[in-house]
């Protein structure tokens, strides 16, 4: 058990440093994913919001760590 | 397949690899020399031996899904291992992280293995598991990035693939000849690489499964890249800017 438990903490650490981070990264998809899904917009602009949502995301979270 | 994917693909496998297998290394040599080489070069070869397994199993078992969902599912992956190395690399090269030394991990390892006892007459258990341990671990990443880059397009995993071997080859290579950890590979900079790429191409696939239009198509993988290391440069400028600001006195 105890092994399964590390392997697990193992795989979940490769995508998981900070939680608040690897959450937002997966709610700035999601909300894209609403967007293409629910609205018209255009799929150009849809691509370009997601790397802008992306990249604030890295340079707040950074900032952030940094202020700690 | 075009270059466009074919090159970062190759880049990113290869640099992500020597990065994991310099860190490896680190620990059999710690292993091999205190404990002896029989049990250290065991271990790895065995880990090794699993690790290839994972990557045949996998690697065409992802095919047999679509490969919009592979695109998604495994873009948002890669997306959060890049993005989370860039984010480290940012907060190391603006010095609010320690930056990591090989040195002072073969020195703890060393002290660790010797730590363990004696190894005796027989097999060795402790330098074999320390060292198949230490492959496993390391080898899993070099494995998932594979994978994940191989899956976002038809042929990738080959290209990926003999990245990673090339890595694997250089990095036993310089184990042999200058025998001793590798602390003057600059593994900051490769992970700062690294991060923009996987970071690049984890946005470039979550964005064609979902649908979305690239502009440039293809090429805007490039662009993605180049828009990724301009943030991580502004960010290391923010965040050095704001540790020093803290550590001035007031």
């Amino acid at each position: 058990m105890k092994v399964l438990k590390t392997i697990f903490d193992e795989a979940i650490g490769l995508f998981v440093d900070d939680g608040a981070y690897a959450a937002a990264i997966v709610v700035w998809l999601l909300a894209i994913a609403g967007l293409v899904r629910f609205t018209n917009i255009s799929p150009n602009i849809a691509a370009t919001l997601l790397f802008v949502g992306l990249a604030a995301i890295l340079a707040e979270s950074a900032l952030r760590r940094s202020r700690k | 397949m075009t270059w466009a994917h074919v090159a970062p693909a190759v880049t990113a496998a290869f640099l992500a690899s020597i990065v994991e297998f310099v860190e490896a290394l680190t620990v059999i040599l710690a292993v091999g020399s205190v404990r002896g080489w029989r049990g250290a070069l065991t271990g790895a070869g065995a880990a090794l031996v699993l690790l290839l397994a994972l990557v045949a199993i996998f690697g065409p078992a992802l095919a047999l899904v679509p490969l919009n969902l592979v695109q998604l599912f495994v873009g948002t992956l890669l997306l959060l291992f890049g993005m989370r190395w860039l984010r480290k690399a940012i907060l190391r090269a603006a010095g609010v992280l320690a930056l990591h030394d090989e040195a002072a991990a073969f020195a703890k390892q060393t002290e660790a293995m010797r730590a363990a006892g004696g190894s005796g007459a027989g097999f060795d258990r402790v330098g074999f598991a320390a060292a198949f341990q230490i492959t496993v671990l390391e080898g899993v990443e070099v494995v998932f990035i594979v994978v994940a880059v191989g899956a976002g397009g038809v042929g990738l995993t080959a290209p990926a693939a003999l990245g990673a071997v090339a890595a694997l080859l250089l990095v036993v290579l310089l184990g042999v000849i200058v025998h001793q950890p590798l602390s003057r590979v600059p593994e900051n900079q490769l992970k700062f690489v690294v991060g923009v790429l996987l970071s690049s191409f984890g946005a470039f696939w979550v964005g064609e499964g979902m649908g979305l239009a690239w502009p440039g198509d293809d090429w805007s993988i490039l662009a993605l890249v180049l828009g990724f290391f301009g943030v991580a440069m502004l960010g290391v400028q923010m965040c050095g800017r704001t540790a020093r600001r803290k550590l001035a006195p007031s």
